[in-house]
């Protein structure tokens, strides 16, 4: 911390799981002068923030870098139309008004439909300490099953393949830092030089090999791009492992002593030889030689993942087969090699083991073992009989809304701009009795609710945050929030309140949060218990899993996989067609992602003009030149992109180097130009995760029907 | 319940047996493996071949329930009366419904010698136990069609000096490509280190010895035939089955008996299709790929480069490749194999297909229009703007425009901008 100066308070960039390092330095408007030299005028003096943000040198994720989101991100703190009031059907209420119908509402549905009518929809935004009082209050002071959340829709199909080779999940079980001396890194389906782009820094030095079907900015830098059709990359990773095994590039002695079901998984792969991978791909077999020798020749080498190779209904199996191409090279668990997950929220980490989803308990405990059920039961002082077992999944559970599910609250998350089949979403969430969105800006879906209750932001409060790296980290408070608004744990409190439970039972302060979060993960898989606050004032650097008294563990599996023999396992899995295939009438592929400067659904970043100005305010669609000529359309026209399950309208961008036979379109829009209108909701059996990643469609010039 | 016996577990037993299976309807389902060990994919035939792939990792997923294989014994029987196969062991197995799998034996080609094709050193290429019995040493491949490159390329990635390989056909792959294709792939197979013996005949073998038609004497301690496969036949005709050479069944696959069906490559076939079906020959780097035909063209693109050995024909008709004829061009190939199976239109252009390079990126007028730090949406102009408002050096110009401070990638294009405004400066 040795640049922070007096008065500098430093934290974490609110975005995504890379978590950059940042110091915030007040500015007042007597300050503004002082700091209008280093602080370009892309910032109107209006809007000018409260806080002024640089990236924390000393920080050895983000390395001094800090993206177009980071170096904007002050301005969503002063956003005009921030919230500040609750509001009840729409107009300006006090807090306990708002308060007052909520715990109404959701008791009123509770009499008539019973508890699992009421649930909650969380995020992998919230800090720790939200996520976990989240589940608690889902499960003890609404007593639901009902309890998911958006990261469903980011990490639960690596979570799952993950959990079952190594048995644990931990996005990198490596620090970033270890990336930089690799001399090979493989991404599939990840495009991290847009979507987290201080990450490259650690990519400077190792080739890159990158599998995505388009040609991305990350690919671009790439030694080697593979450019798979959608849907075919669990194809492409049977292929890479069989040309490891026939050209006899595995490490046997590391499959002999670390691994099981090495044969069963080669099995499934042996038919893939490169030429009928390259059929089914469309991914040279000449590439994908290459690309497996220089994996395997490599003496470091990484294979990462993202969302592109999880977000299928084959995601999990998808995700399994780079592991297994991984544990052939004998890569995981080996100082300066390995496999990870580039986790994509904020808090995507925390988020996903501390009790918020369906199945979970904090400490990525299962919610169907007795243990588990027992130890967190007696943290919460409750009988074990009492808690409720596993519920829907997130896109299980928005399907439920206004059939089996009549009470809805959100936190965090804009699931009509972010969740698949969003016409859909949008008709269940209206269907409901009572929807509660709790949120600084006025989102889509707060702008469905019955009650907005306005909350303080990043800056605004105190917490932590699990990073992709599983280090947890503190998110620091530089302002008091604006009069009026609270924090999500003050809700909480206040609302279990209402319900009749102790307030004490679900505090309201971080701090004292984290201790009980401490005890409730005690002895899981992701352990808590020797963070605290304390510790991580003094800066040292604490990843999970963290036991009372343990330094941490920066490198997991280094001598032993978490399973109980301590071996990784080989998942046997073979590749399957996308839900949906092209068809006469909808005879294009169509797979969605993101841009640089845009977050998620875009509630925060459509918000902060100089990101809008650089992303563009309305959605477009990449196209091969050829194919939009074939629909009559010109680089720059309005087209509808049409699916058969809603219509998108976006402006037509050429893109030379895409598949002519897909077509691209970024979800952060809202409105007629959301591409979730788009996609299907056909769900990975395991993970739950929906397909965002590839739909059939049809590309109409505007104005023809 | 119907029980369902299979007979044969190559590639079309295994994926009907697989296809019942998945359909979750079906009884009983007994698989009987008529080889003795796994089928070899071709594919793999220069991993076996080297040893870098051992033999028992040739084994085929197991099949799910109600999927019971057996392997090992071969079948020796059917008896249609009482509905049982019958094993060599003399184990019997009833059936409800029966299927014929059991694929294809290569065709021995006559050769005159003490032995024949039946010499010690002549060996068949159909499983993995006969890879291990191809002897060391010098290598003869009889054939010129797709196994018979195939195998010459393998025996030389396996590791074989000697290899050669004699086809009686005016060039290889002839019943598949045109001449000049053809005459490429055989300069491709001679780089690679095979002897190849065009429009010859093997006249006898003996004593490690292939005598050619035209005298030559060429040493093969082993020969292996690649001149073509029968349909493996013999149950069904001892059954009293029709059949040709093949086993003869209705479009459906019904053979005269309703209990019996018969699949795969013991059919006979309906009729040799002419210019054949999508032939990619699997051998590293060979780029080589052929369908349809490229006569009656609307449009035509050929590309020959005889010195690198390369050529590439595309044929064009109703806006599709209805013909392609491809070799040496290995990135070119999925892209054409691709517009084959989708049956999509093809691209404008034609030459960026061949070559395997992306369609132009669209080109910015004016360079300083270009963006230079995507990170943080930074233009040329923008720098250069901060420069005039008196960033004059590379800290001040990052802290004015932030360029560089995301990935960092852009570090060397925004000091070489700023050299040029410094030189500007100079200069006035």
């Amino acid at each position: 911390m040795s640049e922070a100066a007096l008065g500098d308070t430093a934290t974490h960039c609110p975005y995504c799981a890379l978590q950059c390092g940042t110091l915030l330095t007040a500015t007042g408007p007597e300050a503004a002068d002082v700091a209008a030299a280093s602080v370009p005028a892309a910032v109107p003096a209006a809007d000018f923030p409260a806080v002024a943000v640089r990236p924390d040198p000393d920080f050895p994720v983000n390395l001094g870098g800090l993206c177009q989101k980071g170096w904007t991100a002050p301005e969503l703190l002063g956003v005009a139309d921030r919230l500040r009031v609750p509001l009840v059907h729409g107009r300006p209420a006090s807090w306990d008004e708002a308060l007052d119908v909520v715990a109404a509402g959701l008791r009123r549905v509770q009499e008539r439909h019973g508890k699992d009518a009421t649930a909650v929809f969380g995020s992998g935004s919230l800090t720790n300490e939200k996520a976990y009082l989240l589940g608690k209050f889902a499960r003890v002071a609404l007593g639901t099953s009902q309890i998911d959340y958006n990261g469903r829709f980011c990490m639960s199909s690596a979570a799952a393949a993950s959990n079952a080779a190594f048995g644990i999940d931990r996005g990198l079980p490596f620090p970033v830092t270890d990336l930089g001396s690799a001399d090979v890194v493989l991404i599939a389906g990840g495009n991290p030089a847009e979507t987290m782009p201080p990450l490259m820094r650690h990519l400077e030095h190792p080739r890159l090999i990158v599998i995505d079907p388009r040609r991305t900015r990350t690919a671009a830098q790439a030694a080697l791009h593979l450019q798979p059709a959608p849907g075919t990359d669990l194809a492409l990773a049977l292929g890479l492992l069989h040309v490891v095994v026939a050209e006899g590039l595995t490490d046997a002695a590391y499959i002999g002593q670390r691994t099981h079901g090495f044969e069963a998984a080669w099995s499934r792969a042996l038919s893939w030889w490169p030429e009928h991978t390259e059929r089914v791909t469309g991914v040279p077999a000449v590439l994908l030689r290459e690309a497996a020798r220089m994996l395997a020749g490599a003496d470091r080498a990484y294979i990462l993942t993202g969302r592109g190779a999880e977000q299928h209904s084959k995601g999990t199996d998808t995700v399994a087969a780079f592991v297994n191409l991984a544990l052939a090279l004998g890569l995981p668990g080996r100082v300066g090699s390995g496999f990870g997950c580039l986790t994509g929220q904020g808090n995507g980490q925390g988020g996903r083991e501390l009790g918020q989803k369906a199945d979970q308990l904090p400490g990525y405990r299962s919610i169907a073992d007795p243990a588990a059920r027992a130890h967190v039961a007696a943290v919460w002082g409750v009988d074990p009989a009492s808690l409720p077992g596993p519920g829907r999944s997130a896109v299980e559970l928005l399907g439920a809304l206004g059939r089996d599910v009549h009470a809805l609250l959100v936190f965090g998350s804009n699931p009509v701009v972010s969740a698949p089949d969003a016409g859909r979403v949008r008709e269940r969430l209206s269907a409901l009795e009572l929807l509660v969105v709790s949120d600084f800006v006025p989102s889509e879906t707060a702008a469905l609710a019955d009650v907005v209750l306005p909350v303080a932001q990043w800056a605004e409060e105190e917490g932590t945050m699990t990073s992709l790296e599983g280090r947890v980290l503190r998110r620091r408070r530089a302002l008091t929030p604006p009069p009026g608004v609270r924090t999500d744990l003050e809700v909480l409190s206040a609302l279990a309140g209402r319900l009749g439970f102790d307030e004490a039972a679900f505090p309201a302060s971080p701090p004292a949060v984290f201790e009980e979060l401490r005890a409730a993960t005690r002895g899981g898989r992701a352990d808590y218990s020797g963070i605290s606050y304390a510790r991580l004032e003094t800066g040292e650097a604490l990843y999970w899993p963290c036991p009372e008294g343990s330094p941490g563990t920066p490198r997991l599996f280094l001598d032993r996989f978490a399973h109980p023999d301590g071996r990784a396992v080989f998942a046997p899995v073979d590749h399957r067609d996308a839900a949906e295939l092209p068809s006469d009438l909808y005879p294009l592929l169509a797979t969605t992602g993101r841009v640089l400067a845009q977050y998620q659904s875009g509630a925060q970043t459509r918000r902060i003009p100089a990101l809008v100005k650089a992303s563009g305010a309305e959605c477009f669609v990449e196209v091969h030149p050829d194919t939009a000529e074939r629909a009559g359309l010109a680089d720059g026209d309005r087209a509808w992109v049409r699916s058969v399950r809603g219509n998108t309208q976006a402006v037509v961008r050429y893109e030379g180097s895409l598949r002519p036979d897909t077509v691209f379109l970024p979800f952060h829009f809202a409105a007629e130009g959301s591409a979730n209108l788009l996609t299907n909701p056909a769900l990975d059996p395991v993970s739950r995760m929906p397909e965002f990643k590839v739909c059939a469609v049809r590309l109409e010039a505007v104005g023809t029907r | 319940m119907t029980r369902t016996v299979i007979v044969g577990n190559g590639r079309s037993g295994r994926a009907y047996a697989a296809r019942l299976a998945e359909r979750g309807d079906s009884g009983p389902l007994d698989l009987l493996g008529a080889e003795p060990g796994p089928v070899l994919p071709r594919a793999l035939l220069s991993s076996v071949l080297s040893g870098e792939l051992p033999p028992h990792l040739l084994r085929s997923p197991p099949l799910p329930p109600p999927v019971t294989e057996y392997a090992g014994v071969p079948v020796t029987s059917v008896d249609r009366r009482r509905r049982v196969v019958v094993r060599a062991d003399g184990r019997e197995f009833p059936y409800d419904r029966l299927v014929l799998a059991t694929g294809s034996v290569p065709s021995l080609p006559s050769i005159a010698g003490p032995a024949g094709a039946r010499s010690e050193g002549v060996a068949v290429l159909r499983s993995a136990a006969d890879v291990a019995r191809i002897p060391p040493g010098t290598a003869v491949v009889l054939g010129g069609g797709p196994l018979a490159v195939e195998a010459a390329f393998a025996l030389r990635r396996a590791g074989r000096t000697e290899v050669a390989l004699v086809h009686r056909g005016p060039w290889l792959l002839d019943r598949h490509l045109p001449e000049r294709a053809g005459r490429a792939l055989a300069g491709r197979l001679s780089a690679a280190g095979v002897e190849v013996h065009l429009e010859q005949r093997a006249e006898s073998y003996h004593r490690a010895k292939l005598a050619l038609a035209d005298g030559r004497v060429l040493s093969a301690d082993a020969l292996l035939p690649c001149t073509g496969t029968l349909p493996e036949s013999r149950l069904a005709r001892e059954a009293g089955l029709p059949v040709r050479t093949g086993v003869l069944t209705d479009p459906a696959g019904r053979t005269t008996d309703s209990a019996i069906h018969a699949i795969g490559s013991c059919v006979e076939p309906l009729r040799p299709r002419p210019g054949g079906s999508l032939l990619r020959l699997r051998a590293d780097g060979e780029g080589l790929l052929s369908f349809g035909s490229l006569a009656d063209a609307e449009e035509s693109v050929v590309l020959t480069d005889p010195a690198r050995h390369r050529y590439a024909a595309l044929a064009l008709r109703a806006g599709r490749v209805a013909g392609a004829a491809i070799i040496g061009f290995p990135h070119a190939v999925a892209a054409v194999t691709g517009l084959h199976d989708s049956g999509a239109p093809a691209p404008r252009d034609l030459l960026p297909l061949l070559l395997g390079s992306p369609a132009v990126l669209p080109t910015v007028a004016d360079p300083l229009d270009a963006v230079l730090c995507h990170c943080n949406n930074v233009t040329g102009h923008r720098v250069a703007a901060a420069w005039r408002q008196g960033a004059q050096d590379l800290p001040a110009l990052v802290r004015a425009t932030r360029a560089t401070t995301g990935c960092g990638g852009c570090a060397d294009e925004v000091r070489a901008l700023y050299a040029v405004l410094k030189a500007e400066r100079s200069d006035t």
